[in-house]
Order: C-alpha cells, then structure tokens, then sequence
C-alpha cells in the first residue's frame, strides 16, 4: 500500500508538527506578557503593552526586527515544508534569520548597559522570552534545523515562565504546575530529538546544572523539588538494577535507604547517645564523605544479606518476604531506642519513633558560600541574610551532589546492563533455566543485584539524612517503597532513560502538582470564586477532598491506566517492550487455540 | 571415558522415570538415545545436567564426581545442552544468547565492568569474535544482531546450539534438536552435529525420534522404555534387538 510506503516521520511532517507548536508557544507567550506586567513592579516590565513606551529607540527595533524573524522563522519552515520552494523563501530565511539573532546580539548589549550584566539583563521581565524566540527564529532561517530550535525554544520559554510567575498570582499554582514540568522534563526532550551529540550535551548541562538551580535560587521550593526529583532518580536507578535488569520484585527497597541514612544519623545526630554512652556525636561532620562510602557497602552488605535467604523465592514469593524485611527495618530502627531493661544501662541507638534530630551537615568550604553569594547577586536575587546564604548553598550543594552520585549510578548502571553481568541478569529474567544451564551463576548473580541496588540506596540514605538533618522510622513507610516502585514501573522498567523521567512525573506529581492543586482551591477560596455553569461556590469544598490528599488514590488510577495502556512505560527499554508484546501474542495465541475469536483477524486475507 | 553414568535412579514420587540405567560414552563420538514417549530420556538429561540429583546411583564426567552439583556448575564443567522446547532469550539479540553461553568462559568482575578499563574492553572484544565465528559455524552470522524470536524455527535451533557451544564444552546434550524441522532443514542439522564432533572435537549425545537422523549419524544408540536402558549398541544393533522392536511396536498378542 502507498501509505506504508511512506516512513513513519518524515522530516516535513516533523517540520509542520514543529510549526504547530511554535504558533501555540507564540500565542502562549503573547500571552505571558501581559500577566508579568500586572504582578511586577515598575521598571521590570518589558511585555507587549509597554513596547515603545519605555524604551525610546530601541523600541523601533522591537516593532521591525520580530517581524523580519518571523519572516526568516516561517520561511525557514517553508523551505522545509516544500523543498523545492524557490531560492527567494531561502533569501528570506536567511535574512529574517540573520535579523533575529543581531536583535538578540543588540538586545544583550543593551541590556548589559541598562543593569549591568547579562544575568541582570536576563531577569528583566518579560526579555527572556523575546531573547528565545529570536534566538530560535535565527537559528530556525540559518540552519533548517527544526529539533534544535524547538528544544530551544522549549528551554528557554519553560524557564523564563517559570521565572516569571509570582507567588503573589492567584493563579500561581496553577501556572507553576505548568511551568515546572515543562522546565523538569525538557533535558528528556533534549534526549528524544535528533540533534548533534555536542548540543545535546550542552544543552544537558545548561538545564540541568545552570537553569534548574537558577531557579532554585530564585525560589527555595523549586530548590528542594529538584534534590527529591534527584534523590528519588537515583534510587529508581538503583531498584531498576533489581526489577528491571535482574527481574526480581522487591517491595522493600526503601529499607536499604533507612539504612543509609541511620548510619550517618546514629554518629553525628544529637539526640542518639551510643553504645558508648558518650554525649556528644561520634562522628565529626567531617567524616560524610567516609560515611557516604561507608552507606554504601553498610547497604550492599545489607542487600546480600536479605538476598541469601529468599533469593530461592519466585515472583510474589520474593515481594512478599521483601516486602516483609522493609517493614522489619522500619520497626527496628523505631524500637533500638531502648535495648537494655536498666534504666542505666539504657542504650539508646535510633532515638525510636521520635527521629533523630540534629545531624550533621558536612562542611562546606567559606569559599563556596561566596561563590554562592556572589552568583545569587548577579542574577538578580540578592541573598540578604547570612542564614539564607548557608541554607542555599548547602541546598545546591546536596543538589550537586545528588546530580554527583546520580550521574556516577546512571553509568554504572549503564556499563553493568551492556556487560557480561547485565547479559547474565537479562538472561535469569528471560528464562532463568537456561541461564542456569548455561553456566550463569544464578545466586551469585542474584545477590550482585540486589547488592548493587542497595549500595545506591545506601549512598542516597546518608546523603538524605545529611541534608534534613533529621530522620525518623516515618521516612522509610511501606508507601516510600511503592512510590520508587511506581517511579520504575511508571518510566519503563529497565531504560535508565525512562527511570529518570518516572522518577521526574511521579516526583513532581507528587510534591508538586497534587499540593499546589490543593493551593489553587485555597487561593480560589480566598478569592469567593464560583464555578460557572454548575453555579458552585468553591468556598463549600470540603477540605478533606484536597487534592493533596489523593495522592495513593492517583498513584493507583495512574498505575492502573499505565497498565492498561501502556504497561512497558513511558519510555520503555526495547527488550522490556518486546517481552510485553510476547506475553500479548501468547495471550493471544492461548484465545486462538480456545477457539476465541481473535481480534484484527478479519484484516488478515 | 567421558560420561560415566552408574546405576542412576531417579523417582518422582511413586514413579520412578529413570530406573538404575548405566551408560557411558566415549570422547569424540556422536552418541544417540531413543525411546518411546515417556521413557524418561528428558529426564536423564536432566539428571546428567544437574537440574535433578539422582536419587541413587553416581555420574563421573572427566573422571570428576559431578552428582550434586549446581547445573552452572556441570556447565563450567564441560556439559552444555540445549532443550526440547527452544528456550533462547527471546527479546535478546542473537549475537548476545551466544555471549550468554559464554558466561563461564568470561572473568566476571564487577570493577572491570564499571571501570571498562581495557582488559576487559580487550575480553568483550575477544567474546564478540568468538560468538560471530560461531554464528558463522552454525550459519548465522548475517543475522547476528536479529532478535533470538524473530528467527524462523530451524534457525532458532541452530541458534541453541551455538549457545551450547559457547562455553566450549567437552559433551554437547541436543534434546530431540531436529523435532518440527522438514527433511531437508534435518539433514542440514545432521551435517551440523556431525561438524560439532569432527570440526570442534565435541563429544555428541541427543534425544531424537526421527530415525532417519538417529540412525544416519549415531555411532551408538541406546534404547531407553519405562525408564530402563533396554538395549544399547550400533545402529544396526539396535535396529535388530527384539526388546527394542517390541518396545517401538508393541507386543504381539494372542489375538492378532
């Protein structure tokens, strides 16, 4: 047939899919403009009802220079849309686009005159958004490279939206469940589109370790939201090695992060006098990098000894007993707070269900504090207190560090999968009878993966109790290990990519999206907002139907629809999506041989 | 000798699928086991393989004990097989089912694998050629980066085979290796086992029921009914022996 002849995505449809959503982005920027300008304050505004006004002269560029891009931009489009266009759509691109990055080039210069630096120049409201689009433009008519230009634009429109909502909106959660996301996912996006392996990785390292903290900066919650997505990456890394890789279930990963971080906790907290009844911490903060690498082994040594026991289980049998030894950790570090009956011989090691309070931070060097400071100026957010300056800094610090760590497991991970050790768990996960006949050590092989995936949990448990400075029993819930196993399951079991993008949705779901929904009601509340239509006032909305209160019940619905619809993924590794469809056909095959009729067998002559 | 089975009996419950069968085989030979349907062939497989112990009875191979130990263990040992139903990795690539039943013949270390320092970027080279010469010695090689289930049937076969011949064994176990293949897909395969024994120096026993295989290439058969080893000799040997026609034929009764 000729429509199969045709390949899946041609570069014209990918170019007019392109043109679509930049005229949407458009739209949607034109729309931002207005907004900024309504909740910030005099002198920041840049938007399109003040064009022309404030600016003088510049603002004749302003009117001539977009339309010239938007010329090169749509011409660029043209020349990909019909290739066989005359040489003038060419001449046009090449101009309009040559026209848009000297207005970016002009834009720059004047905005470093105006405040004084590029990053001053960047916050000036609503300028962010006209640098990308003409950056993209120009990009767009010079080069005909679509992917690159879309994921441009895509970075730069998320981040400066993302930068231009205030807390003060009333729609503020809204738009921030909007803007984040788009900001969050975008390094995947980087990933997906065909681009030069250079661009990639700069583009990579711009979002991930310039804009991303940038905005964390700016606003601390951002801050924390991006350490959680990241300590939650890595450890999705971690259960991926066991679930994805090795095929084996288990429900209790969170336990090799309790053990992790009690390790650190135990030494340097406050509260926990030791066995040796010494009052003051047994580790100086000095120590972290030690015990990071102690959190490690202490939590690969951990996953061998769970593994020995029940690694002759199958299936539920081994979810089960996981599952079983996840509680037992939890338990257990909420009763070693009392372990002798004499009152003085009382040896207190986790504190019992109260936590331990008062860890320690590792210590940082004055320099980076500076650095910090002196970074914060420059892009316009000045850290005033000395408290704030520290608490950043350690923040970003633990976000580095989490990247660190995360990125160290990311090819760890990657290396072990293309390996004779990753063959060997694809192998026992296929058809572990024949692995095991051909000579693959089953046990041994086992317990590597549920070692290696503990260790990375282990690492994450110290560097998390280091950054609360308090843990207690309620961090390492039953449901903690469910929400990294629906991360897991939810991205694609056994394609890192896709582990990191479901650690990036559930994450984000989770702590941001369900609770600034329940913000959205609040500030609609606040706001005697009534529902058009049904005539309802949001006033009368219980508050035990927050959003935020439903998180188990979206994390069921969300399982639930994957699995019907998508159950390798949303990123599924190849061989996971291949294993899914082999288990679809001998479903299929089974009905066949019952007699059933089967589906899409009247199109087969 | 090479396999040396003594008195191997093996009980499921009330029945016993292999009863005190002794049998042994010789280095560099191509050797054939037969029997009805139910004569406990598989299962003496498995016994040799170690997926079940004997329950009574001892197995030397290479004059080593190996009654009792692990099958990854057999399979370092030097006893590869492949099964009666295909059971490749399927959603793997040909090439890397091939690097799987290399497993023993790779130093696994966990360091070098993270590391990928050159001695074992060097040992990963090494096993990638190793699997393509035996890709190209079972005739697959153009295929080496296809899916292992996307193969038509005949090449899965082969593809077990080169899987069983990567972790260079001593004895090769082919567990009814040309059931569902047409004539001449069969006689391929007859002239594979035979290069198997002649080319690798491989010691060759299988389970077939198609005869003409069995007889056209075996140079000792052994009959196996009820579990027993009822006959053993050359083909033509066993295609006389009483005991196997009645086995194969049945009885004649007093009505007939």
């Amino acid at each position: 047939m000729i429509q199969n002849a045709q390949p899946k995505a041609n570069p014209d449809q990918m170019a007019r899919r392109s043109a679509i959503f930049f005229a949407v982005l458009l739209a949607f920027a034109f729309l931002l403009m207005p907004w900024r300008n309504a909740t910030s304050g005099p002198n920041t505004g840049m938007g399109l009802l003040r064009i022309g006004t404030e600016y003088g002269a510049f603002s004749l560029l302003i009117f001539l220079v977009p339309l010239a891009a938007l010329a090169g931009f749509a011409a660029g489009f043209s020349q990909r849309i019909a290739p066989h266009s005359p040489t003038f759509f060419q001449i046009a691109a090449r101009v309009g686009g040559a026209a848009g990055l000297i207005y970016v080039a002009v834009a720059m210069i004047y905005g470093l005159q105006t405040t004084g630096s590029v990053g001053g120049m960047l916050s000036v409201q609503g300028m962010g958004i006209w640098v990308t689009l003409f950056t993209a433009a120009g990009l767009i008519g010079l080069t005909y490279n679509p992917n690159v230009t879309f994921i441009i634009v895509w970075i730069g429109v998320s981040f400066f939206f993302v930068q231009g909502i205030r807390r003060e909106m009333t729609l503020f959660p809204l738009w921030s469940s909007i803007a984040f996301p788009m900001l969050t996912i975008s390094p995947f996006l980087v990933l997906s589109i065909k681009m030069p392996r250079a661009a990639q990785i700069a583009l990579l390292v711009l979002v991930v370790c310039v804009l991303l903290p940038m905005v964390g900066i700016e606003d601390t919650f951002y801050l924390e939201l991006i350490i959680q997505i990241s300590i939650f990456a890595a450890m999705a890394i971690g259960l991926n090695i066991v679930i994805g890789f090795a095929g084996l279930l288990d429900l209790g990963y969170i336990a090799f992060f309790a053990v992790g971080a009690y390790l650190w906790g135990m030494f340097t907290s406050t509260a926990a006098d030791t066995v040796f009844k010494t009052s003051n911490a047994l580790a100086s903060p000095d120590a972290f990098w030690l015990f990071l690498l102690l959190g490690v082994i202490a939590a690969g040594i951990t996953g061998v000894l769970l593994g020995l026991p029940v690694l002759r289980l199958r299936g539920d049998y081994l979810a089960i007993v996981t599952l079983g030894f996840g509680e037992i950790i939890r338990i257990l570090v909420s009763n070693l707070s009392n372990i002798s009956s004499n009152p003085i011989r009382r040896v207190n090691l986790t504190n019992g269900a109260q936590g331990l309070p008062g860890i320690a931070h590792p210590i940082l060097p004055q320099g980076l504090y500076d650095l910090v400071k002196s970074i914060a100026a420059a892009i316009g957010v000045p850290l005033n207190t000395q408290s704030s300056v520290e608490a950043v800094t350690l923040q970003l610090f633990f976000y580095f560090l989490v990247l660190t760590v995360g990125g160290i497991a990311v090819i760890i991970a990657a290396r072990l999968d293309n390996s004779p050790i990753g063959r060997a768990w694809t192998a026992i996960r296929e058809d572990e009878v024949a692995a095991v006949a051909m000579g693959v050590p089953r046990v041994r092989m086992k317990l590597l993966a549920f070692a290696m995936g503990a260790s990375f949990a282990g690492a994450m448990g110290v560097i998390f109790a280091a950054k609360q400075s308090f843990v207690s029993p309620e961090s390492f819930s039953f449901i903690q290990s469910i929400f990294i196993l629906v991360i897991v399951i939810v991205g694609g079991m056994g394609s890192i990519r896709g582990v990191l993008l479901g650690a990036v949705v559930v994450t984000l779901l989770n702590l941001q999206v369900l609770k600034n929904f329940s913000l959205l009601i609040n500030s609609l509340k606040n706001l005697d907002w009534v529902v058009p239509i049904i005539n309802f006032p949001i006033r009368n909305w219980p508050s035990q139907l927050e959003p935020a209160r439903y998180e188990r019940l979206v994390f069921g619905v969300l399982l639930i629809v994957m699995m019907i619809y998508r159950p390798e993924g949303i990123s599924p590794a190849k061989r996971r999506r291949m294993e899914m469809q082999e288990a679809a056909d001998q479903t299929l095959e089974e009905a066949a041989a019952e007699g059933a009729p089967r589906p899409g067998m009247d199109k087969i002559e | 000798m090479l396999l040396d089975v003594r008195n191997a009996v093996k009980r499921f419950g009330g029945l016993t699928a292999v009863q005190n069968v002794s049998y042994t085989i010789e280095p560099r030979t191509l050797n054939a086991i037969i029997g009805p349907n139910g004569a406990g062939k598989t299962t003496f497989f498995n016994l040799i393989t170690g997926i079940y112990v004997p329950d009574e009875g001892s197995i030397e191979f290479n004059g080593r004990k190996i009654k009792g130990l692990r099958p990854d263990q057999i399979n370092r040992a030097g006893i590869s097989r492949t099964f009666q139903n295909i059971r490749l990795f399927g959603a793997m690539s040909v090439i890397e089912n091939v690097l799987v039943g290399m497993h023993t013949q790779l130093n696994i270390n966990l360091f070098g694998a993270m590391s990928r320092f050159p001695t074992f970027q060097a040992q990963e080279r090494r096993a990638q050629a190793k699997a393509e010469q035996l890709l190209e010695f079972v005739g697959l090689r153009d295929k080496a980066n296809e899916i292992a289930r996307n193969l038509p049937y005949g090449d899965q076969r082969r593809l077990e085979i080169a899987r069983a011949l990567a972790g260079d064994p001593k004895l090769l176990l082919l567990d009814e290796p040309t059931a569902g293949m047409n004539p001449q897909e069969s006689l391929d395969a007859m002239s594979l086992f035979r290069r198997v024994r002649d080319d690798l120096g491989v010691t060759v026993l299988l389970i077939e029921h198609d005869m003409k295989v069995v007889m056209g290439i075996s140079e000792r058969i052994a009959v196996l009914d009820y579990g027993q080893k009822i006959a053993e000799g050359t083909p033509d040997e066993v295609r006389r022996n009483p005991h196997v026609i009645e086995a194969y034929l049945g009885r004649s009764t007093e009505s007939n």
